[in-house]
């Protein structure tokens, strides 16, 4: 008892020299920590910092200096050369629609056929599920020739024939085109399916009693208890997509129609509004830096095709 | 509902499962027969062709295609080119990220934000690191040779400057000597890029792989008297080796898909040392003469490369991810 | 009106018959408990009255009407399940009113409906919660309110209380035959456990390997099982159970098992000598084991192998030449390991089997 007592007693006299000693304890991790993440943002920090010069910096002799002398935000959003009025603004718009129409298909096509590869029995299944994962090995990379050849015809059938050019659906600098290869993944009904199948066949039995069909069972029952997932998916699929460079860069010629990622690399070789091109790559990262910070867990969960539980 | 009795009863079952199931598969059944399949088949169809520049005459040359195309030299030099940027690109995000990876797996306050912070690249594109590192390595405006310079060390042609790729070399051993003592700058450059862009996620995965080793291995190690050196060869790197697999086997995969940076860097320049094969495709089947033969065999022989490259990742994780 | 039918069912998965020639009638508004092991098909079962599952071969009647093929939402019918199956995301009203919303209920009436259900399960309180926000116990309740809500014809509920602990589940059964009583429907229910089945079935069927092992009253089936399966599966401590074969003494027909010759009934005894079988089990309750000896009986000598105190009273396992049989005998009888002991036991109260088929000889 005493010698418990006293031990007390010597930790309370010793406290604040105790939290002192902790924290300097952890001054090399800390230091260490810090000088990797200034190394590794370092390029993210020029760029921003160029970002915000004026042109006259970037036309005299030697590098710009490495602290924002001016602070020009025009770059980004004001009159005569900023973002909003280069066509970054467009090129923005431009992945913002593609990659969410290209989010929305993938989140469609996914949940209807991981539905029926978790839930329903039908002749084929397995073979069938083998080749939806086969599908992932082989990335676009390989089909560019046939697959751009697809949209040349499916372009020129949409404006040459008379029953469909009404529609003005364009396949070459078009939405039609810049989405039409990603909307189905296997990836993505991988990894539904697998989640799918933790919830228990006694839900679906019941919603079955109870009159729902399969739709209405997987919109009230199946949906939002794979919510998670769907997000894991959601965010993949947005990154991805956003982030896609050769398939746009094959498909538009029309400047009106790049994505950001074509529109910033055409920018930056263009000396006269390198500025400008500096502020639409920071606005073109900023997203998906938000993006990834607010959900890692969901993109954890993803890499690891759903076997780690977030 | 006794009428819809008899209805029922005129299909046998399998037929009535399978006309359920074709409305919840027919979307992506479509996509991946237009888009992955059919293709797939169509390269295999073109690789039997020779066509001049606008496609209005075909010549059927059979296999004499794929026999030139992958052994032309020009092929080999891709091939080198390609291989070495993998080496370039996967060994130093590996170590980095494992490094990083590490050092944000302590027990501090607030370490949650260094974590973020590593693993942020994930978040940029091909275009967006290529512009993050052109703002360094541009040949004016780059601020790295002015560091360079601060230190004592001479400035670098970054982006130009093909080094050993470049230029004749009479033996296979001058080239590999000159590997070492004119490097290839423009493949270093593109590969600089590619390898920031890839620390983001090494740290992610190896950082869920470092979590899944139980912290009692740790302790009875430490209980064994190991020191900080010793635990990270017989407790980490071991228990980490599957991670490192799977990581670098998707590095590899990224490396052979690798096409933007080099597009906005170099353009596969200077005289092809840093054109690597997906480049070299897009230049065959989509510049002039628009050699779409040709372009289709390189993209078989990409195809083949990296069916090894994702069968190999599905034999290791393929298991945890079916049988868990 | 909701008389349910099983008519020839069969059920196949792949090569494994899951059930097999079920032929079976529940009357209307009965209780009616499918009782066996684990796999013996009782799910199934239940699961094709359900309409979750087509019988292979066979066809399902619910009162006057063939309803293989009808779907299960046009059955008219409710399924308690197991594990529950409420929808994690949805609250306990959510939960309960999800099937009233499919069939084109109004607003008000939904409302009504399952206020209605609530209040007689007592729950009325937890209407806004989820379920992961509920104890066994009260999940339990939603689940049996979303299928009183809508007030089918016949209920079926697949082991409803084998995820509750004991004292939950001794509550619950009094509670599920008071809502039989009140809801006057035909419940079909499902369970391996034998106490359930005694207790809340008016009828019971034991199934086996997909078989039909016998139907009747609880009683029935625990006095006169029709089969060595249904003898041994029935009954807690079960049935002693003799490898015998028959005998004459004086001219009678009798039976010698464990070294001892037993006298038969008159009446089972010419059942024995009518059905010529050469080798017999001979079966015994615990209960009809006793320590004092009444004419007529026959005694069993042995040694007390294990004596199980159960506070009301003892079970008491003696060890027979290589046999040993269990008996139930008052606490108040003071029983030592080892000691030497006798068994007696009544001539009317001796079972009889027929060793290779199985089957029971007698009345």
């Amino acid at each position: 008892m005493t010698a418990v007592a006293g031990a007390t007693a010597r930790k309370n006299a010793s406290r604040s020299s105790g939290v002192v000693r902790r924290w300097l304890r952890r001054l090399p991790a800390y230091t260490l920590l810090i000088v990797c993440s200034v190394i590794l943002l370092f390029p993210l920090y020029v760029t921003a910092v160029f970002s915000l010069h004026p042109l006259t910096e970037f036309l005299k002799e030697g590098a710009p200096s490495l602290w924002p002398s001016f602070w020009q935000w025009d770059n980004y959003f004001a009159s005569g050369e900023g973002v909003s009025d280069t066509p970054v603004g467009r090129y923005l718009f431009n992945s913002f629609v593609m990659s969410t129409v290209i989010t929305l298909g993938q989140l469609i096509t996914a949940t209807l056929s991981a539905y029926a590869f978790a839930f329903l029995k039908f002749p084929g299944r397995n073979a069938l599920f083998v080749a939806f994962l086969a599908t992932m090995m082989v990335p676009l990379e390989v089909s560019i020739i046939p697959n751009f050849q697809t949209m040349q015809w499916l372009d020129a059938h949409f404006t040459e024939q008379a029953w469909l050019s009404w529609t003005h659906i364009r396949f070459i600098d078009g939405f039609p085109g810049l989405v039409a290869p990603f909307l189905a993944t296997g990836f993505g009904t991988f990894l539904l399916r697998q989640y799918f199948m933790t919830i228990p066949r006694e839900l679906l039995d019941a919603a079955e009693m109870d009159g729902y069909g399969h739709l209405r069972t997987l919109i009230h029952v199946v949906m939002p208890l794979g919510k998670g997932a769907l997000a894991t998916l959601a965010i993949f699929a947005f990154l991805q997509a956003w982030n896609q460079y050769l398939w746009p860069l094959l498909v538009t010629n029309d400047p009106n129609m790049r994505t950001v990622q074509i529109g910033i690399a055409a920018e930056a070789a263009n000396i006269s509004r390198i500025n400008v091109a500096f502020a639409g790559t920071i606005m073109a990262f900023l997203p998906m830096l938000l993006l990834v910070v607010a959900f890692q867990r969901y993109l954890v969960r993803g890499l690891f095709g759903g076997s780690v539980k977030g | 509902m006794s009428a819809a009795a008899p209805a029922r009863r005129l299909l046998p079952r399998p037929v009535r499962e399978f006309l359920v199931a074709l409305p919840f598969l027919i979307p992506s059944l479509f996509l991946f027969g237009a888009f992955v399949f059919y293709p797939l088949g169509k390269s295999v169809y073109l690789g039997f062709f020779i066509s001049n520049p606008f496609r209005t005459r075909q010549i059927y040359v059979g296999f004499d295609q794929y026999r030139d195309v992958l052994t032309s030299s020009d092929f080999a030099t891709t091939l080198v080119v390609t291989g070495t940027f993998t080496l370039y690109t996967v060994v130093p995000a590996l170590a980095i990220g494992t490094f990083l990876a590490i050092i944000a797996n302590q027990k501090l306050p607030g370490i949650v934000i260094f974590r973020t912070i590593f693993s942020s690249t994930l978040a940029a594109s091909v275009a967006i690191s290529a512009v993050f590192w052109l703002v360094l390595l541009h040949p004016s405006l780059g601020v790295l040779n002015d560091g360079f310079e601060a230190i004592g060390l001479p400035r670098v042609n970054w982006l130009a400057d093909g080094g050993w790729a470049v230029g004749e070399r009479a033996t296979a051993w001058d080239v590999f000597a000159a590997w070492f003592i004119d490097p290839n700058w423009a493949l270093i450059s593109v590969s600089l890029a590619t390898v920031w862009m890839n620390i983001g996620l090494f740290t992610i995965i190896v950082l869920a792989g470092l979590q899944t080793i139980p912290d009692e291995l740790y302790e009875s190690a430490r209980i064994d008297g190991a020191g900080r050196w010793s635990e990270f060869w017989h407790v980490t790197l071991p228990m980490l080796s599957p991670t490192l697999f799977f990581a670098s086997v998707v590095g590899m995969i990224f490396a052979f898909q690798s096409f933007g940076q080099i597009q906005i860097l170099t353009q596969g320049g200077p005289a092809d040392a840093s054109k690597v094969l997906l480049f070299s495709i897009f230049q065959t089947g989509f510049e002039p003469p628009f050699r779409v033969g040709a372009a289709s065999v390189q993209a078989l022989a990409l195809f083949v490369i990296m069916l090894g490259l994702t069968l190999a990742q599905f034999r290791l994780i393929g298991g945890r991810v079916f049988y868990r | 009106m909701a008389r349910v039918f099983f008519e020839g069912i069969t059920k196949r998965f792949g090569d494994v018959y899951a059930v097999r020639d079920l032929t079976l009638e529940v009357q209307d508004e009965e209780f009616f408990v499918l009782l066996g092991p684990s796999g013996c098909g009782k799910t199934t079962a239940l699961r094709i009255v359900a309409g979750l599952e087509e019988p292979s071969e066979g066809d399902i009647h619910i009162g006057d009407r063939v309803v293989t093929e009808v779907p299960a939402k046009d059955r008219d019918l409710a399924m308690v399940f197991q594990n529950y199956a409420l929808y994690p995301h949805m609250s306990v009203y959510d939960n309960i009113a999800f099937g009233l919303r499919m069939r084109k209920h109004s607003k008000d009436e939904i409302d009504r409906l399952v206020r209605d259900a609530v209040a007689t399960l007592g729950i009325a309180e937890l209407l806004k919660r989820k379920p992961g926000q509920l104890s066994g116990g009260q999940r339990q309740r939603v689940a049996l309110g979303r299928a009183i809500v809508r007030r089918p014809q016949v209920f079926l509920m697949d082991e409803p209380l084998s995820n509750l602990d004991s004292k939950m589940r001794v509550q619950m059964r009094s509670e599920l035959i008071r809502l039989h009583r009140e809801l006057g429907a035909t419940f079909i229910y499902v369970t391996h456990d034998q106490v359930e089945a005694m207790t809340m079935g008016a009828r019971l069927a034991v199934l086996n390997e997909g078989r039909l092992q016998q139907v009747g009253t609880p009683q029935d089936v625990y006095d006169r099982p029709e089969n060595l399966f249904v003898a041994a599966f029935i009954g807690s401590p079960a049935m002693n159970l003799l490898d015998a074969e028959p005998a004459q003494v004086d001219g009678k027909a009798c039976v010698r098992a464990g070294g001892v010759d037993v006298a038969l009934p008159d009446a089972l005894a010419k059942q024995l000598e009518a059905s010529g079988a050469s080798s017999l089990v001979m079966g015994v309750r615990p209960e009809h084991l006793d320590l004092s000896v009444k004419e007529p009986a026959v005694t069993f000598e042995g040694k007390v192998d294990l004596v199980e105190s159960l506070g009301s009273e003892q079970h008491i396992t003696v060890a027979i030449n290589g046999n040993s049989l269990i008996a139930r005998i008052a606490a108040s009888e003071k029983i030592e390991h080892g000691a030497s002991f006798q068994l007696a036991v009544a001539p009317q109260h001796v079972q009889l089997f027929n060793a290779s088929t199985k089957e029971r000889i007698g009345p």
